[in-house]
């Protein structure tokens, strides 16, 4: 036993306390099964459809993360890549039945492509320039989506029948009404392979070449990295991502349209900046967090206080919180979560090492872990958070 | 045999300011050569459109028979033309080794055998090994420095241009310094071109010695020769400089 | 009610593709402009493709009146703090509500109405840059993120408050002169009037005040500027206060030529983006050329050109190809600023 707990407490070397697997890692595994038991916890469809909606809204994000986070590009084209995915999916539906097999491919490489096209000026500026010009891009897309009408349908938009379209993928049903949950497995599986890319594409050097660009571009230049081209390839992998979400957008609501709600409308965007902002942008799990919040969160507050939050408020909450994630906790809930598991951990070994008990000292450290910073008053200073 | 890199007739002209008026320079393959003059004089200038980050109005730049005048700033690194900056050095949010891999990668290995075999290398090499986990941020100044130095020598450049690289350092890190250049030429053989205001240590390192004053070549020799050109002393040096140097 | 379906056919310039409500009729109906240019076609004396262009070019002039309000207003606060500002549209939509609300019903006369939903929106900003945007001055790019929450919460109490139905502000002169076969309606002449006389006045006291000549030194090096002793506090907050007030005035005008919605000043901010991104952000002079600039562009391809539905397109192509040509706009900007837009 003892030796158990001096190999955990040996486990954390002070500084890298996160990158311990059995504390950490394993946990967040587990975690990351949860969402597989969906179907059989939630108890109404409503709620396994929010669940879908929340896994679409984790692979856009998830996107949106290698621009924003990892490259330092701040897209506001990122919810119009993602209509555009669902618009060229609905397109190639209706006119030639095509099995979804195909359509994702496609409708991926349909965003990317938009995603390079719209890139290819855009990158000429930086910084706010090119949240404005992606922005009016994103305008221009719409303006094609409401009134290029014999290509778009106009301001009708796209709605596609699942009772004649194709909804197998071999012997899988996934249609949303008698199959929802097969539906709710395909998007989910979809979710892990982008939650796996990022990873991926954070952990190569791929990732820190997009890293090094978002820090000091010109350095970056200097040591002989093509920005420009590496710009243009995170914001098409971004495409892809947003363009996959966008066939499963489709078959989820079955519509989709150039209107002011739908992911058509550049403002939308925000919506994504907030998951990843809420989630925290120094995580790969940022993302996630932030879309499992922005989607369940209103859900939750109404079904404790008896629906107060209307769309419109939950809105106006998420905006302020939004602004106030910015101004305070900047690396969001991964971030302040590693920084209170950390103070936890050194605060309750200091503790120890002081002659205290166990539990005395890990209620201790529980206590600190909700306030990193006054732990850093007593000369505890976890690793310390990056700035975005 | 084309020369290693040749500057011809160089010009820069900012709307009516003549940073760069017609400079000719050669740099030789294995040498350290300094670049001095005073403040305004094209020095920095002249580095930025050696590597591309500034446009010339006018001239070439020949780099081992090829003309890279008008090549961007990452295809001048990638054929093996790599400085370092005055400011803005490192990747301030990563860590120490993640900034020598960041640079390492950006340069494929071009299958020629470098005496730097990986990351690890390039931070024993300058002594970076104990700091590296920590933020680059957070390290003090003179490692700041050397991992600018290191960015720079992990992208395995046969050209290193160091832009006023002593520039804040105290007199054992200058010290120190000048040892690494030394070493940074004799060891890894790396041509070097150095842009620094400390008289010492650039007479002390270079081998050739090129002066600069607003935006013309005014003189070029020996350390010796440049330290008693009665121009770089009424220009630059100064009288006291040449003075105490007599002493010496 | 003749002068209003005039002043509905004269004004073709304005987007009002946000209403839901239109949304179906918008798209599907050519072009509103097209019976106006026919009944000019009727007048016949003045050649007809003169008529159109001084139509165009008088269109052109109101309509580059508000663009140059509201891209001042950006410019001046990201001239001198580096923040984009893009909840501004959000205080376009409230200044043409407020004064909406303040003159509906015959309340306050219009001209009263529109100075007084402007000081309430400068007000509002200055609350905003004193509890949100100082705390985000050293690193601008948290200022954007910011006001993109802030435009959330902007939207959605303005959609709580009104509700999404659109309003309309009865028109103070109802007079429309024409001449030659031009039509032109008192009330937008008053506008061109109103807009002019601001723009002339900024210009003047951002040149010759006190005021003009700190802000202009806190653009250039704020730091420098606090040193020399100017309260560059004092002026970031008034400067704040003046781009809000700018968007108000705005917001109130486009109230008595366009109708209002709260989705209305959306599509006005990516237009004010565009202009000040032409003139080069930051640049004074620079939003004023280039609002006549995008306001031309668009009148004139909403005239001559087949698809005049594309319109808001015409705008940011123009904005997207001079941005390829010259990444920092037609003009630059002075001081730190580059920096910023590095």
């Amino acid at each position: 036993m003892t030796t158990a707990i001096a190999r955990f407490r040996q486990s954390f070397p002070g500084q890298h306390a996160t990158s311990d697997v059995l504390a950490v890692r394993l946990p967040i595994l587990l975690l990351l099964a949860l969402p597989l038991l969906a179907p059989t916890l939630f108890p109404t469809s409503r709620l396994v459809s929010l669940a879908v909606t929340a896994s679409i809204y984790v692979i856009v994000a998830n996107g949106l993360h290698v621009v924003f986070s990892y490259n330092g590009q701040l897209s506001l084209a990122h919810t119009t890549l993602w209509g555009l995915g669902a618009y060229s999916a609905g397109l190639l539906l209706v006119h030639y039945d095509l099995p979804i097999a195909l359509l994702i491919p496609a409708a991926g490489l349909t965003a990317a492509l938009g995603a390079v096209l719209i890139g290819i000026p855009a990158f000429r500026t930086s910084g706010f320039s090119f949240a404005i010009v992606t922005f009016a891009a994103a305008e221009i897309l719409r303006l094609i989506g409401n009134d290029w009408t014999r290509l778009t349908h106009g301001g009708r938009g796209i709605t596609i029948d699942l009772f004649t379209a194709p909804t197998a993928l071999g012997p899988i049903k996934f249609d949303t009404f008698n199959h929802l949950a097969n539906f709710y497995y395909l998007t989910l599986a979809f979710a892990y392979v982008s939650i796996a890319g990022i990873w991926a594409i954070r952990n190569s050097s791929l990732g820190r070449t997009f890293i090094a660009i978002k820090e000091n571009e010109q350095l970056a230049r200097s040591l002989g990295i093509n920005v420009y081209f590496h710009k243009l390839l995170a914001f098409a992998v971004s495409g892809f991502y947003a363009g996959v979400a966008g066939v499963l957008f489709l078959y989820h609501q079955k519509h989709i349209d150039p209107g002011q709600l739908s992911p058509f409308n550049a403002l939308n965007s925000i919506q994504f900046l907030l998951m990843i902002l809420i989630g925290g942008r120094a995580s790969t799990l940022g993302p996630v967090i932030g879309a499992i919040v922005v989607v369940f969160g209103p859900e939750v507050v109404n079904s404790i206080f008896g629906n107060i939050l209307t769309p419109t408020r939950a809105q106006i909450v998420f905006g302020s919180t939004l602004a106030l994630s910015v101004l305070t906790a900047p690396n969001g809930i991964a971030g302040q979560t590693r920084d209170g598991f950390n103070t936890f951990v050194a605060v309750t070994r200091r503790s120890r090492e002081r002659g205290r008990s166990w539990p005395v000292s890990m209620l201790i450290g529980l206590g600190y872990s909700f306030w990193p910073r006054a732990a850093q008053r007593h000369g505890i200073n976890v690793r310390p958070e990056r700035e975005p | 045999m084309p020369s290693f890199l040749s500057v011809r007739r160089l010009s820069k002209h900012y709307s009516g300011v003549h940073a760069l008026q017609g400079i000719d320079l050669e740099i030789e393959e294995g040498k350290v050569l300094g670049l001095v003059g005073p403040n305004g004089s094209g020095k920095t200038t002249l580095f930025n459109c050696l590597t591309g980050f500034t446009r010339a109005t006018a001239g070439h730049v020949v780099w081992c028979g090829d003309d890279i005048t008008f090549l961007a700033p990452d295809q001048i690194a990638r054929k093996g033309v790599v400085r370092t900056f005055q400011q803005k050095m490192v990747f301030p949010q990563s860590t120490v080794r993640e900034n020598v891999e960041m640079a390492w990668q950006a340069r494929r290995a071009d299958g020629s055998h470098h005496i730097l075999g990986g990351c690890d290398d390039v931070m024993r090499f300058l002594g970076l090994s104990p700091v590296e986990g920590t933020l680059a941020a957070d390290i003090p100044f003179g490692f700041a420095r050397k991992l600018g130095l290191g960015l720079a020598l992990a992208a395995r450049p046969r050209l290193l241009l160091l832009d006023e690289p002593a520039a804040g350092l105290n007199l054992d890190e200058t010290r120190e310094l000048g040892s690494l250049i030394g070493r940074i030429s004799g060891e890894l053989g790396m041509t070097v071109c150095v842009i620094e205001h400390d008289m010492e240590l650039i007479m002390s390192i270079s081998e050739r010695i090129v002066v600069l004053d607003a935006g013309q070549k005014i003189a070029e020799g020996q350390p010796d020769q440049i330290a008693n050109d009665p121009n770089v002393i009424a220009v630059y040096l100064g009288e006291k400089f040449a003075k105490r140097r007599a002493a010496q | 009610m003749t002068s209003g379906l005039l002043r509905f056919i004269a004004a073709p310039a304005i987007p009002c593709y946000n209403l839901p409500h239109q949304r179906g009729a918008n798209h599907n109906e050519p072009q509103a402009a097209a019976p106006g240019l026919r009944l000019f076609e009727r007048e016949g004396r003045v050649p007809h493709d003169l008529v159109v262009f001084l139509q165009q070019l008088f269109n052109a002039l109101r309509i580059s009146g508000i663009y140059a309000l509201v891209a001042l207003g950006i410019t001046v606060i990201f001239g001198l703090t580096g923040i984009v500002k893009f909840s501004i549209g959000q205080l376009i939509t409230l200044g043409a509500f407020l004064a909406f609300a303040m003159s509906d019903n015959g309340r306050l006369p219009f001209l009263l109405a529109v100075p007084l939903a402007a000081l309430s929106v400068a007000a509002l900003s200055l609350l905003l840059e004193r509890f949100v945007f100082r705390a985000t001055i050293h690193t601008p790019i948290n200022g954007f993120i910011v006001s993109l929450g802030l435009i959330l919460v902007l939207q959605n109490i303005m959609v709580e408050g009104w509700g999404t139905t659109a309003h309309f502000i009865p028109p103070v002169l109802s007079k429309t002169w024409v001449v030659g076969g031009v039509h032109m309606p008192a009330n937008d002449w008053l506008i061109i009037w109103i807009t002019a006389g601001l723009i002339a006045s900024l210009l003047l006291i951002l040149r010759t005040t006190k005021y003009g000549r700190a802000m202009r030194a806190c653009a250039e090096d704020r730091e420098a500027a606090a040193l020399m002793g100017i309260p560059v506090g004092i002026v970031i907050a008034c400067t704040f206060a003046l781009g809000g007030g700018l968007a108000g005035i705005a917001g109130g005008l486009l109230g008595s030529i366009n109708t209002i919605n709260v989705y209305l000043g959306q599509s006005y901010l990516l237009k004010g983006f565009a202009v000040a991104l032409v003139g080069g952000l930051g640049n004074i002079e620079g939003a004023v050329i280039a609002a006549v600039l995008v306001g031309l562009t668009e009148t004139m391809a909403a005239g001559y050109l087949s698809h005049p539905e594309w319109r808001d397109g015409y705008t940011f192509g123009l904005m997207i190809i001079v941005l390829l040509i010259r990444p920092t706009g037609l003009f630059r900007a002075q001081g730190q600023l580059q920096q910023t837009l590095q």
